[in-house]
């Protein structure tokens, strides 16, 4: 059986909701099974949100994110929030714009920094950030497809969806790179 | 100069309720009426007909009797004779039953929150009314079948509360259509009274209630299962529903369906218990090519809430179709015809409002085995928690540990039989629950092994972590 | 007349007690629907708990659906967005339509869907024992106002055309002539109608105000008829001054 876990974490407005989404379904057009569990509350701007989310080639049965396999942090908070419970079987990805990893606690998971803001500035869409996150985690999981994502991205209207895809796509290179495979 | 007499005055003494009215009497400006002498064997003295030559056809008297007892005719005219209303037919008299039916969205997987799921199965089973009221972690469903319904032909309505929508929903359902309403805990709450009344009339409609943290406004966002009992017991009176509980998008999808089925077939409200978990979780599942559906019986002419069995299903007509029906929530007969002091209807009809559920509990009753062949202890769980609980069950297993885990799909009515068999089975039966232990009651009181409750109250999807260790915690206890 | 009604139109003779205003209501009631052909077959009564909410249920000879207490015009909505072939009315008293049903009789009126909605007034809960109600004026007698009504009431007429129905009347039961063309009215137009009907409570409400409304006479009830025939005047009249505090009777059209 294959799963992976994946956490994405950062602050109301940054579309971690919807970067959760397109994740899923994604992997739901790859023929995966997916769950989302989303964060509560009011997800107002400004507050920390995150998505709990399974993929697994089989059926799911815990939908929560108990060991990540990788974590996505869209935004200092969220970083400082959730990077002191990981361990180093987590992949962790952060914008290098907006986040100082930490160097007091040094942690025990593998980080690599994504420059995802830049990316999505030079894609011609500065809001498409998580798209070049949405990469990073493609690069990172066998169980998520680049081409099922660039198929999602591709729905919306053109230019959108054009900025969208460029954006994954740079962003899956850049963590390729750290990751070095 | 002498009048023609051209009015017959007709008093009907039986429906005359007599001297402490007397409206006639004090108002015919001729004196043709008057105080009656004889009295009645209800001890009435209604009024007469005392100088009908004198009537003038004022009709004064005729437009105010508040009973309807006088009736003044124009002698030179032709007798009116009151023309026979028949029952008009049905249009589309049916016999009701199953039929498959293409469904309404793309076979194949999609990607879904739970509450989307919820109103993509009712918009598939054929929902063609949604009345419902703004409140989390149910809005959703409302929210998608605004659009939906308009798209397929329904009707949707936001009412000014949950009340109201409780109502709205047994109108429409009178009216023909299959309806169906989506709320959480202090919504439902609201619907109890409603609700009791679409059992007592036998209507048809789906209630779902995302169950949230209570009581009371509690935290609104945040999973519970603490309505298990209210969406039995809620409604006063004691009487039975059909509620079950889904634990994936998949069976938010599955499950209403499925709910519209069973309460189409027991005329029956019936409950769909989620909880803000598989309400908010977005998931892949499947859909089907085809939906098996059932529909109520419109039988032109059966008495609509009577059968010879007495755990039958009467056949349900709409309005519109000239059956006059009667429908109250009050005691009434096969008709629909009121006997509030009748011992012996109400107790038939109570009666069958429970067998008519409770003699079908193996069609109604749904549940899934998991590890089951070996097992010395059972887990029973149903909801969200249930997803919980088989990690745990797996994690266990792979301690060794001999553990089956049961998980209930339809809650009510309680299958208390299924329970028994488990427990005379196992050592222990253990119930993990988002409450204080509202199941594992239910269990204990069908079991006559040990049940262990695993409660969490804490408004969190039921961590695995505390069953696996209360799991393998056991396993000490048991040996010792 | 009274035979034709009766064969025609009702199951059964009604509970209520002899001179019921509601009887009046439901004679002239019965005299617009005949006058108007309205089709049984395709009309649904919906009324809730009540000495009012019996008018229809179980007398009338239509589909008939007898509700929780309060909330018939909620039900109505129902069945009238489920089918907008069917006329759909509502009948029921103060207490049910207007106290606990307010709310929902706001709505309807907002929603303006064309259901009708006869609103029968005896100022208290009838059937209940005598309470006050949301339409008992100040000062009335009732069970649990022993010293008189503190609070205010509601004037319904107000209450209907401030939430926006397009169509409000107010008759009094002791001029069914008036009362059974303003029922034609409302049953013929095409968006939603509210009827306040002054009706008249002799049991409950004549007793307990016999002597501060000076009700008098072997036959109360006729006094009652009297003394309400005296407290209106036609809403023309009192447009410009009112000096006696007369209570409006008439229709009130929406200037569209
Ligand atoms: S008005 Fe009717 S009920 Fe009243 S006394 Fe006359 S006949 Fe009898
Ligand atoms: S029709 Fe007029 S005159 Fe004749 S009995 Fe009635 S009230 Fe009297
Ligand atoms: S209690 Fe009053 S309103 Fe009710 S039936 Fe008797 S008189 Fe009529």
């Amino acid at each position: 059986m294959q799963k992976a876990e994946v956490l994405l974490a950062g602050l109301g407005g940054q579309g971690v909701q919807l970067a959760s989404d397109i994740l899923a379904e994604a992997c739901t057009l790859a023929g995966r099974r997916v769950s989302v569990l989303p964060s509560y509350g009011a997800e107002a701007r400004g507050t920390l949100i995150r998505a709990e989310l399974v993929i697994s080639d089989e059926e799911i049965i815990y939908p929560g994110v108990l060991e990540p396999d990788i974590f996505v942090g869209f935004s200092q908070e969220a970083y400082d929030y959730f990077l002191p419970a990981l361990t180093g079987d987590t992949a962790v990805f952060y914008d290098s714009a907006s986040v100082t990893p930490s160097a007091s606690e040094p942690s025990a998971a593998k980080q690599y920094p994504i420059a995802a803001m830049e990316v999505a500035a030079n894609a011609g869409n500065p809001k498409a950030a998580n798209m070049a996150m949405l990469g990073a985690v493609a690069a990172a999981s066998e169980l998520v497809p680049k081409d099922a994502l660039e198929k999602v991205l591709s729905r919306g209207p053109k230019e959108r969806a054009k900025t969208s895809v460029m954006a994954m796509g740079k962003g899956y290179e850049l963590a390729m790179q750290q990751l070095g495979t | 100069m002498p009048r023609n007499k051209t009015f017959a005055v007709t008093l009907d003494q039986d429906l005359c309720k007599g001297s402490d009215c007397y409206i006639c009497v004090n108002a015919c400006p001729k004196g043709v009426l008057a105080e009656g002498e004889r009295i009645t064997s209800k001890g009435l003295r209604p009024a007469q007909v005392k100088d009908p030559d004198a009537c003038t056809g004022c009709r004064i008297c005729e437009t105010l009797c508040p009973d309807l007892a006088i009736t003044i005719s124009d002698t030179s005219q032709a007798a009116t004779t009151v023309p026979a209303v028949g029952r008009r037919q049905p249009a589309s008299p049916s016999s009701g039953g199953w039929t498959t039916s293409p469904g309404a969205l793309k076979p194949g997987p999609h990607y879904m929150m739970g509450d989307d799921a919820c109103a993509e199965g009712a918009i598939a089973a054929g929902c063609a009314f949604y009345a419902g009221y703004p409140i989390t972690p149910a809005s959703e469903i409302m929210l998608r079948m605004a659009t939906r319904l308009p798209e397929t032909g329904g009707v949707f309505v936001q009412m000014e509360d949950e009340i109201a929508s409780m109502a709205a929903v047994i109108g429409a359902s009178w009216s023909g259509l299959k309806g169906m309403t989506a709320t959480a805990g202090p919504g439902f709450s609201l619907m109890m009274e409603n609700i009791g009344y679409a059992c007592m009339t036998e209507t048809p409609c789906v209630v779902v209630d995302i169950q949230r943290a209570g009581p009371s406004t509690g935290q609104a966002s945040r999973p519970a299962s603490g309505d298990i009992m209210q969406a039995k017991w809620g409604t006063h009176g004691g009487v039975e529903i059909i509620a079950l509980v889904p634990w994936s998008v998949q069976e938010m999808y599955d499950l209403t369906i499925r709910a519209f089925n069973l309460s189409e077939r027991f005329r029956v409200p019936v409950i769909l218990l989620g909880d803000a978990i598989v309400g908010h979780l977005r998931e892949s599942f499947h859909v089907e090519e085809t939906v098996e559906l059932f529909d109520r019986a419109k039988v032109p002419g059966a008495p609509p809430f009577g059968t010879e069995e007495e755990a039958g299903v009467p056949p349900m007509p709409a309005f519109g179709q000239g059956e006059r029906l009667l429908i109250t929530g009050s005691t009434h007969n096969e008709f629909g015809i009121r006997k509030t002091a009748d011992p012996e209807v109400q107790q038939r009809l109570v009666r069958r409002l429970s067998r008519k559920i409770v003699a079908h509990l193996d069609e109604i009753t749904d549940y899934e085995l998991y590890y089951e062949d070996d097992a010395q202890r059972m887990v029973i769980a149903y909801g969200s928690t249930a997803r919980s609980a088989l990690w745990a069950v797996k994690r266990a297993r792979d301690h060794g540990e001999k553990v089956g885990m049961l998980r209930l799909k339809s809650i009510w009515p309680f299958p208390g039989e299924v329970i028994r068999q488990w427990g005379d089975a196992c050592q222990e039966l253990i119930v993990p629950e988002t409450n204080l232990g509202q199941v594992s009651q239910l269990v204990q009181q069908h079991a006559t092994t040990p049940v262990s409750l695993v409660s969490q109250t804490n408004g969190e999807i039921m961590d695995p972590r505390r069953v696996t260790d209360f799991l393998l915690d056991g396993r000490t206890k048991l040996a010792s | 007349m009274g035979r034709v009604l009766r064969e025609k139109y009702t199951r059964q003779p009604t509970p209520f007690c002899p001179g019921c205003g509601h009887g009046i209501f439901l004679n002239a009631f019965l005299h617009a629907v005949d006058e108007l052909g309205l089709d049984f077959d395709k009309t649904v009564f919906v009324s809730g708990i009540g000495c009012g909410a019996w008018v229809p249920s179980p007398h009338f000879q239509a589909d008939t659906l007898h509700v929780t207490h309060g909330r018939a015009v909620a039900f109505a909505t129902g069945v009238k967005t489920a089918n907008p072939d069917l006329n759909v009315i509502v009948i029921g008293g103060d207490g049910d339509i207007a106290t606990i049903g307010g709310n929902h009789l706001i709505h309807a009126a907002r929603r303006n869907l064309p259901l009708k909605v006869f609103c029968l007034n005896n100022f208290l809960y009838g059937m209940t024992g005598g309470q006050v109600s949301a339409t008992t004026p100040q000062g009335d007698i009732t069970s649990t106002t022993r010293q008189g009504n503190p609070e205010r009431p509601f004037d319904l007429v107000d209450l209907a055309r401030g939430a926006g129905a397009p169509y409000v009347a107010r008759f009094p039961v002791s001029q069914p002539r008036k009362l059974k063309r303003g029922i034609i009215n409302a049953l013929s137009f095409d968006q939603f109608a509210f009827m306040d009907v002054l009706s008249l409570c002799p049991t409950q409400y004549g007793r307990a105000n016999r002597a501060k409304r000076g009700y008098e006479g072997p036959s109360m009830i006729w006094s009652m008829l009297e003394h309400q025939k005296g407290t209106v005047a036609p809403r023309e009249k009192l447009d410009s001054e009112n000096p006696e505090g007369k209570i409006p009777i008439g229709e009130w059209y929406a200037e569209s």
